[in-house]
């Protein structure tokens, strides 16, 4: 446990996203990781200044059956004002990684008025077949093997809401990233627990002078996880004291919290 | 015997042919390493002329896959290739930084020739590129990815189609260029061949690493869970051959050997990223049916220091910044399960090949050579050196045995025994007994410069200095 709050400049991760945090006021709204909701991220690169490009939206909503669907919704700035969208389902169990069962995702870039651009857009579903992952589009059908522990990078964004806020043993499995290429020996850990405090907001200037009110930065209990594996820098993921995922940093890589709907 | 004609049968240009330092068939002395599997140099199922996925990475070093030997990395994807098709393990980039070596890959061009002698300068109108000339006998020409020629990801390139990608660095915007490569390889329905560039961007985020090693590589090992399985220290971490002090002053002090090991570590799981995309784009070529009919071929602009003379980043002639990955793979055309570690190979050599490849003329003045021959496994004449450029006024060139550099602004010139001291140890040009080496190098490499034709360095392109904001570095290349 935290003894004192620090800056969050001083914790790695988010010593590198602080400066896109300025005002960053934590979500005081009750957060239920079990239940159904809607949680938006900004996707941001941290390369030298950083950049803020685009939104990432995750739902959740519970299936009846122990299993949940989450939907993704990726939608970023490529340069010429053209769009990179990826929308997605995903059926998972409710366990600690968020297993998925199948998913199904559309993929296409779209140019400034909105209209895909030829050839970009491509739909494929993957299940879980036989200790196999089955991917299927409309010119094929392909199988790989995967570890009965698996994920895909989208679901952990769900999972790691639900870990315990303190040590515990490793969870190890494979993960598929981006719904098809399989990574081996990935490994999910408590990683501390801390008191931050980010960045006070400098007074916007109006014609008239000094804002009046600029909002409050408050200190913030945060629990992190780290995630190392195969292919992909490490990443840590950062969740409140409800478990709600705030924001999930690797390397140059970042998502950072918005606001949550339902 | 020929140095950097194409194989068109043009004469030769005028080079250095003193001292023939290379075998002169594709199974002599030292020949090919490893064994081949099945027939090759067949022609397409079909009888039509091939398509192309030029498969360009990043700051990917020839050494860093698995498949060349690295055990601290994992690439599945790229070690299928090396076992689909023939791998040239004395690959050399034309010039290690990203444009220059970029441009030479698309024109068969040294740099200077084509006026790209720095970063963000566009390829002299004079010089046409892949898309233009592959365009012209009649293929679709698509890119998507960095180009870089000038501007990372414009959203229009003369002579290709563009998918329009980027947004980010190599961990935002590879799965999308991946994604799109797989799209328009599965989307597609034309009767014509084509030549599809992925240009991928990883490992090239590790440039950041040094340039943001605050926060990005912290004084205390960010992740307890890795402190006994980072890699090691590269055995020349430490050498200081003599050199020219623009090299000298490249050396890199930010790091403790702790540090030096987190910033290997992170590189080698970069490199999987960037193998995690080419899976996606090879997995979709095989299941477009095209995979008898494509020509694949996967290269680098150059490689990453990787704490190899305590250097980050490029810019400099040894091995891993100038040596890169050339692997080209047809199933059924070209000699599979091969390694090529006699025959020194160049970027300049990716135009000529695909040109052989595609029944096409190189265009006039490409310097490089076909690589056909070779991946056929057929005899044929091989060139004596490549040539490198380095900070515009700098060359390197690497015989079968040395590697000599030499800078136009400083005294020092570098001669390595690359057979006796492969990791570039010990500078020997002023040793006397090589100084006969040397002599024989200077001449090589006075006639080399005396036979290009260079042009006008073209504009730079980029944010004017003025609009910079105060204190902020120019973005790594």
């Amino acid at each position: 446990m935290p003894t004192s709050t620090i800056p969050a400049g001083d914790e790695f991760t988010l010593d590198i996203v602080a400066p896109h945090l300025e005002g960053f006021e934590p979500p005081v709204e009750p957060w239920d990781p079990q239940a159904d909701g809607r949680l938006t991220y900004g996707i941001y690169t941290l390369a030298m200044r950083g950049a803020r490009l685009g939104t990432l939206g995750m739902s959740r909503r519970s299936l009846g059956d122990g299993t949940v669907s989450l939907t993704v919704d990726y939608d970023k700035a490529v340069p010429g004002n053209h769009r990179q969208k990826m929308a997605a389902e995903i059926v998972c169990r409710t366990d600690a990684i968020s297993t998925p069962l199948r998913w199904q995702f559309t993929s296409k870039t779209v140019a400034p008025g909105g209209k895909t651009i030829a050839g970009t857009r491509w739909t494929k579903s993957g299940r879980v077949v036989d200790g196999g992952l089955e991917m299927t589009d409309a010119r094929s059908t392909r199988r790989v093997a995967l570890p009965e522990a698996h994920t895909v990078n989208w679901a952990l964004f769900d999972a790691v809401m639900r870990l315990p806020r303190r040590p515990f043993d490793p969870i190890h499995f494979a993960l598929v990233d981006h719904f098809d290429q399989v990574k081996p020996a990935h490994r999910l850990s408590y990683r501390k627990t801390v008191d931050v405090v980010f960045p006070s907001p400098a007074s916007p200037k109006t014609e008239t002078g000094p804002a009046s009110k600029a909002p409050r930065a408050r200190p913030l209990r945060l629990h992190g996880y780290d995630q190392l594996g195969h292919g992909m820098v490490p990443w840590v993921w950062w969740v409140d004291d409800r478990g709600r995922l705030l924001f999930a940093v690797s390397g140059l890589e970042a998502y950072l919290y918005e606001r949550a709907e339902g | 015997m020929p140095n950097d004609d194409s194989s068109s049968g043009k004469p030769a240009r005028p080079g250095p042919s003193r001292r023939r330092f290379l075998q002169t068939g594709a199974l002599g002395a030292g020949g090919l390493m490893t064994g081949f599997g099945r027939g090759f140099g067949t022609p397409s199922p079909s009888g039509q002329r091939p398509n192309f996925l030029i498969l360009v990475c990043d700051q990917l070093g020839l050494d860093a896959i698995s498949g060349h030997g690295c055990a601290d990395v994992r690439t599945p994807n790229i070690d299928r290739l090396v076992r689909r098709g023939t791998t040239f393990l004395e690959s050399h980039s034309t010039n290690p930084v990203c444009s220059p070596a970029r441009s030479s890959l698309f024109t068969g061009r040294m740099p200077v020739e084509t006026g790209v002698i720095s970063n963000n300068r566009p390829i002299h109108p004079s010089v046409p590129n892949m898309g233009h000339w592959l365009g012209r006998a009649g293929y679709e020409s698509v890119y998507c990815g960095k180009w870089h020629l000038p501007g990372g990801y414009p959203t229009e390139i003369e002579g290709f189609t563009v998918l329009p990608s980027g947004g980010g660095q190599g961990d935002l915007v590879d799965s999308t260029v991946a994604r799109n490569c797989e799209a328009y390889l599965k989307n597609r329905t034309g009767a014509e061949p084509f030549l599809l560039v992925a240009s991928l961007l990883q490992p090239h985020d590790i440039c950041y690493w040094a340039i943001q090693h605050e926060a990005l590589v912290p004084e205390n090992l960010p992740f307890e869970q890795l402190a006994d399985s980072l890699p090691p220290l590269p055995p020349n971490h430490k050498a200081r051959p003599s050199a020219p002090e623009r090299l000298d002053r490249m050396i890199y002090e930010n790091f403790s050997d702790e540090q030096w090991r987190y910033y290997l570590y992170i590189y080698y799981r970069q490199v999987e990223m960037l193998d995690g995309d080419v899976g996606r784009i090879l997995d979709a070529v095989d299941d477009s049916g095209r995979a008898r009919d494509t020509v694949i071929v996967l290269t680098a602009d150059h490689g990453d220091g990787r704490g190899r003379h305590q250097h980050v980043q490029k810019w400099y002639p040894y091995e891993e910044s100038v040596k890169v990955p050339m692997i080209v793979s047809c199933p059924g055309r070209i000699a599979e399960n091969a390694a090529d570690a006699s025959h020194l190979v160049s970027g300049l050599d990716l135009m000529s090949t695909v040109c052989d490849y595609a029944g096409v003329a190189p265009p006039p003045d490409a310097r490089g050579r076909s690589l056909r021959p070779l991946c056929e496994q057929q005899p044929t004449e091989w060139r004596e050196f490549v040539a490198s450029e380095h900070h515009v006024v700098g060359r390197m060139l690497r015989t079968p045995q040395y590697k000599y550099v030499r800078y136009r602004d400083d005294p020092v010139e570098q001669l390595f025994d690359m057979q006796a001291d492969p990791w570039e140890t010990k500078n020997l040009y002023d040793a006397p007994r090589f100084a006969g080496v040397v002599a024989d190098h200077r001449k090589l490499l006075d006639a080399w410069e005396a036979s290009l034709a260079p042009v006008a360095p073209t504009p730079e392109v980029g944010i004017p200095p003025r609009k910079r904001p105060a204190g902020a570095k120019k973005r790594p290349s």
